[in-house]
């Protein structure tokens, strides 16, 4: 009888300890985690997906997690996990995120403070923009949802010997950007000014145009405060400068418009610097190296962050989130930028005079980061619509399809016929680095 | 004599009995097929017939779908940039349509002349393959390559003759032209294939007939070669057109439907509306009424395949 009592309880025993090993998700410690695998979703043609294989291969070493690494273009990416998640499928445990998604994702995210408290994650580490912008957000009442992981801004690159030649300072203004560009018309084969100008791009320029004027784009309940004289100045100006671009500029994407800079045949360039800024210092790619610099611009462009985030639906969340705690240490942050272009979100690494050295224009681009800013209207349902839809009529208005004051009812109106509910908690900000 | 004919009675007997067995294995061997093909197609498409009339609200978590009636079909025909999407499908449809077919119709003609060395003839056919085996969203990648109003060869080459540099998909009045040059790039050397296998598979003697009556190679061209290859020229009518209204995958790795809406033709509208605003139900009802719209040739399609089959 006895040892029948002894049999039952070991085989209770064993059972036990098989299904608590059975749990990956367990909280108790690093050997829970061994031979795990996590899925993560990686936007292809960035250097993402490289460099992510390499550093998985030494997370496996060091914690004996597995990590599968998906790629897909910035369009599918987006159709591909807000489906998974829609659908509550959980095939991706680990996402990076652009923050113009967080309207139709970040509720479907796991909440991250917990971990963050346990895993004693300093969020103070990050540039104050991403602290405030990236990965939190009124919609799920300020708990965070995502870790920021890289982002940049529309930094102002322009040529330093044409600046001499013309005796121009760097404008500060738009003003001021708008009188150098009519000087630099003089110089002969050089368009004074180039930009991507298809329609995703051109809301960003209205932003940054609009903003210094200092009246907000939405009150804080989204209603539309832009149909106005500020509206009109904001695209007036956009008609003035891509006045001296070239006339195809309607149809250059981002990298479409790098090569008029490189090709020394534009004086100003608008642009994202993680593709441009390596180009421009080789001799390769570029015929004006060491003759131009990069600063804010005159106006602050919009953020464009990406944040690390974990699927409600993962059956890994404690391997995913161990696994966005070493993509997110500073050495990891700072060889995913030298070497593979993904600007950091970590201060000490901006700070780092290494850093500095291996990216061109650092300390240009880094004021153009601290001095922008994100507009909550994008975590709106209606966010998206409205961001492709004003797209569209700026462009018309660009090509004089529309007038000015066209445009700004088109894009009340486009606000107000597409407006979904307000989601709850979410109120219209200009996220900042204050 | 007498076990002959009983075998025989026998075997008549057995052999209605060996056909049902027959019958019973095909229907085993179908239903696989036929469960699958409910699955994957008829299932989807009465599901979003189900989601046209209904409300989702698919940034909430714990949204549910709700019937909601006729309200997105309203939607659609009250909704501007929709209505103008269509009408511009229609445009790029049916220009792209006649010119594809006059230039088949020409080429086909050409390739199949007696009149021109055969090696000639081959090395065209050849050539003509090229665009068909190019994926159309490379093929909208290169078109916007060629197209660059700065660096394109397009340009390039125009200004060796002295035309100024165009900005072909940059300006709103000439993108949608030059999206409508890739589709006959594209897809033309399909029409001319078929053609010219209409062309090859006619009978001489009407046009040796018409050769002794004296007809001139014009009037046997409209007298005889294209009477004769009507029902050819009404399958490619009928495809084209399936074809053309729902194109997608060049214009949107060319344009992405800009600059401002002048090439957003109905497929990126109803993608955008479906898959990147996430009005999955509005953009059900849209694909309903692209179903519709393409519903009359494909009947005629289906009723000309089957009769042909029937004879």
């Amino acid at each position: 009888m006895k040892k029948r009592c002894v049999s039952w309880l070991i085989l209770i025993m064993l059972f036990a300890a098989v299904l608590s090993g059975c749990n990956s998700d367990s909280s108790s410690g690093k050997e829970n985690l061994k031979g795990a695998t996590i899925t993560h979703m990686v936007q292809s043609a960035t250097n993402r997906p490289e460099a992510y294989k390499e550093m998985a291969k030494e997370f496996k070493k060091e914690t004996g997690i597995n990590v599968k690494i998906v790629e897909a273009p910035w369009e599918q990416m987006h159709d591909k996990i807000i489906n998974d998640l829609v659908t509550s499928t959980g095939t991706y445990d680990v996402m990076d995120i652009d923050s113009g998604w967080d309207g139709e994702m970040a509720r479907y995210f796991q909440p991250l403070d917990p971990y963050i408290k346990k895993y004693k994650v300093n969020m103070d580490n990050y540039l104050d923009i991403y602290k405030n912008t990236t990965g939190i957000s009124t919609l799920t009442g300020n708990k965070r949802y995502g870790i920021p992981l890289t982002g940049q801004t529309m930094a102002m690159y322009y040529r330093k010997d044409l600046f001499e030649k013309y005796k121009l300072d760097v404008p500060k203004t738009w003003n001021d950007f708008d009188n150098a560009l009519e000087t630099l018309k003089q110089e002969k084969g050089v368009y004074p000014f180039v930009t991507a100008g298809v329609n995703v791009q051109l809301p960003k320029l209205f932003f940054a145009r609009y903003i210094p004027q200092g009246k907000p784009l939405f009150t804080k309940d989204f209603k539309p405060q832009f149909n106005n004289q500020d509206g009109a100045a904001a695209i007036d100006g956009m008609k003035t400068m891509f006045k001296y671009a070239p006339p195809g500029y309607l149809s250059m994407d981002t990298p479409d418009a790098d090569p008029v800079f490189l090709n020394g045949e534009a004086a100003i360039i608008l642009a994202w610097p993680n593709t441009l800024s390596p180009l421009l210092q080789n001799t390769k790619s570029s015929k004006i190296k060491d003759k131009w610099d990069a600063v804010a611009p005159p106006g602050p462009g919009n953020l464009g962050p990406w944040y690390l985030s974990i699927s409600k639906f993962s059956k890994n969340k404690e391997a995913s989130f161990k696994w966005i705690q070493y993509l997110s240490e500073r050495e990891n942050s700072k060889e995913l930028m030298v070497k593979y272009g993904n600007y950091s979100t970590l201060k000490s690494v901006w700070d780092d005079p290494a850093v500095k050295e291996a990216i061109p224009g650092a300390e240009g681009i880094l004021k153009a980061i601290k001095n922008c800013f994100l507009p909550t209207y994008l975590m709106h349902p209606a966010g998206n619509e409205w961001f492709v839809k004003t797209g569209s009529a700026l462009s018309d208005a660009l090509s004089d399809k529309t007038s000015t004051q066209e445009t700004l009812d088109k894009m009340e109106k486009n606000w107000n016929s597409d407006k979904k509910k307000n989601p709850q908690g979410l109120i219209y900000e200009e996220l900042g680095a204050n | 004599m007498q076990t002959e004919a009983r075998i025989r009675i026998q075997s008549v007997k057995k052999l209605p009995l060996f056909k049902m067995t027959d019958r019973k294995w095909a229907v085993v061997f179908l239903t696989p097929g036929f469960i699958l093909m409910l699955i994957a197609y008829v299932y989807p498409l009465l599901y979003s017939l189900y989601l046209s009339f209904s409300s989702w609200d698919i940034f909430n978590p714990d949204g549910k779908i709700k019937l909601q009636g006729m309200h997105n079909y309203y939607k659609i025909f009250t909704n501007d940039a929709l209505l103008s999407s269509l009408v511009r499908t229609s445009i790029f449809s049916f220009s792209a349509l006649v010119i594809q077919l006059v230039i088949g119709v020409s080429v086909a003609l050409l390739v199949t002349s007696e009149h021109l060395n055969q090696k000639f003839t081959s090395l065209v056919r050849a050539f003509l393959l090229a665009p068909m085996i190019i994926s159309p969203v490379v093929a909208g990648i290169l078109w916007r390559t060629l197209y660059n109003r700065e660096y394109g060869p397009i340009n390039y080459f125009l200004s060796l003759v002295g035309i100024s540099k165009n900005p072909w998909i940059a300006d709103p009045d000439t993108a949608l032209m030059s999206v409508i040059i890739v589709e006959i790039w594209l897809f033309t050397p399909f029409v001319i294939f078929i053609i010219t296998g209409g062309l090859l598979s006619l009978a001489k003697e009407p046009f040796e007939a018409a050769k002794v009556d004296g007809a001139t190679p014009w009037q046997m061209f409209w007298k005889v070669t294209l009477p004769l290859l009507r029902p050819v020229i009404l399958i490619i009518i009928t495809l084209r057109i399936m074809d053309l209204f729902k194109t997608f995958d060049y214009v949107y790795s060319m344009t992405y439907g800009g600059p401002g809406e002048s090439t957003e033709i109905l497929t990126l509208s109803i993608y955008k509306q479906g898959i990147k605003f996430l009005d999955v139900t509005g953009a059900a009802a849209a694909s309903w009424v692209l179903l519709l719209i393409l519903l009359p040739p494909s009947l005629y399609l289906l009723r000309k395949t089957f009769i042909r089959e029937g004879r």
